[in-house]
C-alpha cells in the first residue's frame, strides 16, 4: 500500500514537467509578445527592448525555461504586470474567499445531493423519484446566469436579504457575502449530482449479487445500505474527488459576478489585462491542483475498491 | 415413487408492462402459464427448455424471488405462493438457490468470509462469530475449498471456485430444497464435471432435492431424476429421464432431443428434426397450442384448443393432441 502510494506519487514528476513544458510552449510562443502588449502601438524600438531585457525576454529560450521550472518549484511567480503585486500573495489572498465560497458550496451541495439521490433510489419509480427527477431536469435545464440575475435583483435588491455583491475579510461578515452565490451554486450543482448519484445507486440495484443478498433473506432496508450503496460509492468518489481541485479555484462565474475577490476574479482581471506572469500562474496552479486531484482519485480508489491490484 | 416435498398447482407469473407516453396501455407477459410440477423428496428434477421459456422465473417463483400470479406452491404440505415477513424469512432457510453467473453473484467488494457469515448472521443470531466460522470452515471443506478462502474477495478466485462458493453459501442454512438456475451453464467443461458432481455428492449427504433448470440435455441426463420440457410458458412433457429421453412423446420434446447430440440413443429414421421458425413472442402467444405453428402434426384442433397434460403412460405426462405412442 505505502509503495503504491509512493510509486503514484512518483508517477507525477514526469506528468509536472510535461504540462510545465505546454504550458511554457503556449506562452512563450502561441500567447502572443506581451511586451509589444503592454507598451501599446506607440512604443519605440529602444523601449522595447529595454522592456524585453528587464523581463528577460532577450534571454535564449531554454535558460527561459529554466527560470520558469525553478518559478514551479518555488511557487514564486514574479510580479502581476499591472498591479506590481508579488504574484504569490495575491494567490494566498484569493485563496481564502475561493474556498470559503466553493467549500461551502460543494459540502452542502454534495450532503443535499446524495440524501436526496438516496431517497430517489430506494423509491425507484414511484412518485417521489420521478418528481425528483423532474425537478432535476428543471433545475438543470436553468442557467446559472439566471439564477444570478433573480438572486441579485430580488432576493438582494428587492427584498434586501443578501448584500447584491462585494467582500468582506473576517468572520461571520465573510458569510453574508458569499451566502447568495452558495445558495446559488448549490442551485446549478444539485440537479446535475442527484441525477449521476442516483444512477450509480440504481446501477448497482440490479445486479446479480443483489439477487443472492435477498435470497440469503436480508430485508430490503439492508441490502441497500450494507451492499448496494457501498458498491456505488466507487463511481460516486471519482466524482466527488475530482471537484476537489476547484475548492481552491472558487468559481469563474461566482466570484466575478458577485466581486469576490478569490483566485477566479484574479484570473478573470488578468485575463482583462493580459497579465501574462499572473496568467501563466494561473494556469500551472490549475493544472498542478487536477494533478493532485488525479492522484487524490487512485489512492482512494485502493481504500474503497478491493479490485484495484496494487501491483 | 416417494413423498412429494414440493408441489406446484396451477402456477402462474405474468409481468406487466406498460408502453405509450401519453396513452399508456399495459401488456401483459405470462412467463409461467398455469404449471403444475411434483418435486419429490430427495429427488432432482430438471427443467429444460429453450432461452426466454420461463424456466428461470419459475425457479425464483419457487423461492419466492419472485411472487407468482396466481396458484399454489405446497412446500411441506403448506402454501408458500403469498408467503410474507417472517414465513418468507422462514422460507429463505429451507429453500435456497444457485445462481447461473458465479462471477455476477458474489459482492466484489465483501470478503467471502463476510459472504457466508451473513445467512448466519440473519437466521442463526444466537451464534457466537466463533461458532458461525467453525460451521463456515466445516462447510467449505466440503464444498471442497481451503480456509485461506475466506480473506479473499470473489474476484481472485476462479469460476469453479467461485460457484463453490455460491454453493457454500446456499448450502449455509441447510436448505432441504435447492433450486440451480443453469448452475453449471457459465463454467468450463471440465469444471462443470467437478460442480455436478460436488452437487451429487452434497444430495447424499444432506439429503438435499433439487430443481435443476438447463438448456444442457446431456446434464440433465446424467443427473436428474425427472425431467419437466417447458415451452413459452408451458410444461409440455414430463417423465422419468430415461423414459423421456428414450421414448419423447410431445413433437416439441423430439425436436429438443433430435438437435442434441446423444450417441447412444437409438433415434427414428427421421433424424434430425428441423423445426421452422422462431418461438412465438411470448407477449402474443399463439392460440391453441403454443407449438402450433412449428409443429409437423399440426390440426384444426391444434389451433384453437389448448391440450392439457394427459397421462400417456405410467409417470409419463404430455401436453398434445397427437403424442407418439409406441
Amino acid at each position: 500500500m505505502t509503495g503504491y502510494v509512493i510509486r503514484r506519487i512518483l508517477y507525477t514528476i514526469p506528468i509536472l514537467f510535461g504540462v510545465s513544458l505546454i504550458i511554457f510552449f503556449l506562452f512563450h510562443w502561441v500567447g502572443g509578445d506581451p511586451v509589444l502588449q503592454m507598451l501599446g502601438k506607440h512604443a519605440t524600438p529602444d523601449q522595447v527592448a529595454e522592456l524585453r531585457h528587464e523581463l528577460g525576454f532577450d534571454q535564449p529560450k531554454w535558460k527561459q525555461y529554466l527560470d520558469y521550472l525553478g518559478q514551479l518549484a518555488t511557487f514564486e511567480f514574479g510580479r502581476s504586470y499591472s498591479t506590481r503585486q508579488r504574484i504569490s500573495e495575491m494567490i494566498l489572498d484569493g485563496i481564502g474567499p475561493s474556498f470559503l465560497l466553493a467549500s461551502l458550496g460543494f459540502l452542502i451541495t454534495l450532503s443535499l445531493a446524495i440524501i436526496i439521490a438516496l431517497v430517489s433510489a430506494y423509491y425507484r419509480g414511484k412518485w417521489i423519484d420521478r418528481a425528483v427527477v423532474l425537478i432535476c431536469v428543471a433545475g438543470m435545464s436553468v442557467s446559472a446566469l439566471a439564477y444570478i440575475l433573480f438572486g441579485q435583483y430580488f432576493l438582494a435588491y428587492k427584498l434586501g436579504w443578501f448584500p447584491i455583491s462585494g467582500y468582506e475579510k473576517g468572520f461571520p461578515q465573510n458569510l453574508a457575502y458569499v451566502a447568495m452565490p452558495v445558495i446559488i451554486w448549490v442551485m446549478v450543482g444539485l440537479g446535475w449530482d442527484v441525477r449521476f448519484f442516483r444512477t450509480s445507486i440504481l446501477d448497482e440495484t440490479y445486479k446479480d449479487y443483489v439477487r443472492t443478498a435477498r435470497s440469503k433473506g436480508l430485508s430490503e432496508k439492508k441490502i441497500f445500505l450494507k451492499h448496494i450503496l457501498k458498491n456505488s460509492m466507487i463511481p460516486i468518489i471519482t466524482y466527488v474527488v475530482i471537484q476537489i481541485p476547484f475548492l481552491i479555484l472558487g468559481s469563474f462565474l461566482l466570484e466575478s459576478f458577485f466581486s469576490i475577490p478569490g483566485i477566479g476574479s484574479i484570473t478573470i482581471d488578468a485575463i482583462n489585462n493580459s497579465d501574462f506572469p499572473v496568467l501563466k500562474a494561473m494556469t500551472t496552479l490549475i493544472s498542478v491542483l487536477m494533478i493532485f486531484g488525479n492522484l487524490m482519485t487512485d489512492i482512494l480508489y485502493t481504500l474503497v475498491d478491493p479490485r484495484v491490484r496494487l501491483q | 415413487m416417494s413423498e412429494p416435498l414440493l408441489e406446484i398447482k396451477n402456477l402462474t407469473k405474468s409481468f406487466f408492462f406498460k408502453e405509450g407516453f401519453f396513452f399508456k396501455s399495459v401488456h401483459e407477459l405470462q412467463a409461467v402459464k398455469e404449471v403444475d410440477l411434483t418435486i419429490s423428496k430427495g429427488k432432482t428434477l430438471g427443467l429444460v427448455g429453450e432461452s426466454g421459456c420461463g424456466k428461470s422465473t419459475l425457479g425464483l417463483c419457487l423461492v419466492r424471488l419472485l411472487k407468482p400470479t396466481s396458484g399454489s406452491i405446497l412446500f411441506e404440505s403448506s402454501n408458500i405462493a403469498a408467503a410474507q415477513g417472517k414465513d418468507l424469512l422462514r422460507l429463505r432457510r429451507d429453500i435456497q438457490m444457485i445462481f447461473q453467473d458465479p462471477y455476477e453473484s458474489l459482492n466484489p467488494r465483501m470478503t467471502i468470509e463476510d459472504a457466508l457469515v451473513e445467512p448466519y448472521q440473519i437466521h442463526q443470531p444466537e451464534l457466537t462469530r466463533t461458532q458461525i466460522l467453525g460451521e463456515i470452515k466445516a462447510l467449505l471443506e466440503v464444498c471442497g475449498l481451503s480456509v485461506q478462502t475466506l480473506k479473499k474477495y470473489p474476484h481472485e478466485f476462479s469460476g469453479g471456485q467461485r460457484q463453490r462458493i455460491c454453493i457454500a453459501r446456499a448450502l449455509s442454512v441447510k436448505p432441504k430444497f435447492i433450486v440451480c438456475d443453469e448452475a453449471v451453464s457459465a463454467l468450463d467443461v471440465s469444471i462443470q464435471a467437478q460442480i455436478i458432481n460436488l452437487l451429487m455428492d452434497l444430495q447424499k449427504q444432506f439429503d438435499l432435492t433439487y430443481l435443476f433448470i438447463s438448456h444442457d440435455l446431456s446434464v440433465v441426463r446424467h443427473i436428474c431424476d425427472d425431467v419437466a420440457v417447458m415451452y413459452l410458458g408451458r410444461v409440455v412433457e414430463q417423465a422419468p429421464t430415461d423414459a423421456l429421453f428414450r421414448r419423447p412423446c410431445h413433437p416439441y420434446t423430439q425436436a429438443l432431443l433430435s438437435a442434441a447430440p446423444f450417441t447412444d440413443l437409438k433415434r427414428d429414421t427421421k433424424g434430425r428434426i428441423e423445426l421452422q421458425g422462431d418461438v412465438p413472442s411470448p407477449i402474443q402467444p399463439p392460440s391453441g397450442c403454443a407449438f402450433h405453428p412449428r409443429c409437423w402434426k399440426v390440426t384444426e384442433e391444434c389451433r384453437r384448443v389448448i391440450p392439457r397434460l394427459e397421462r400417456l403412460e405410467e409417470q409419463h405426462d404430455a401436453a398434445c393432441f397427437h403424442p407418439d405412442l409406441k
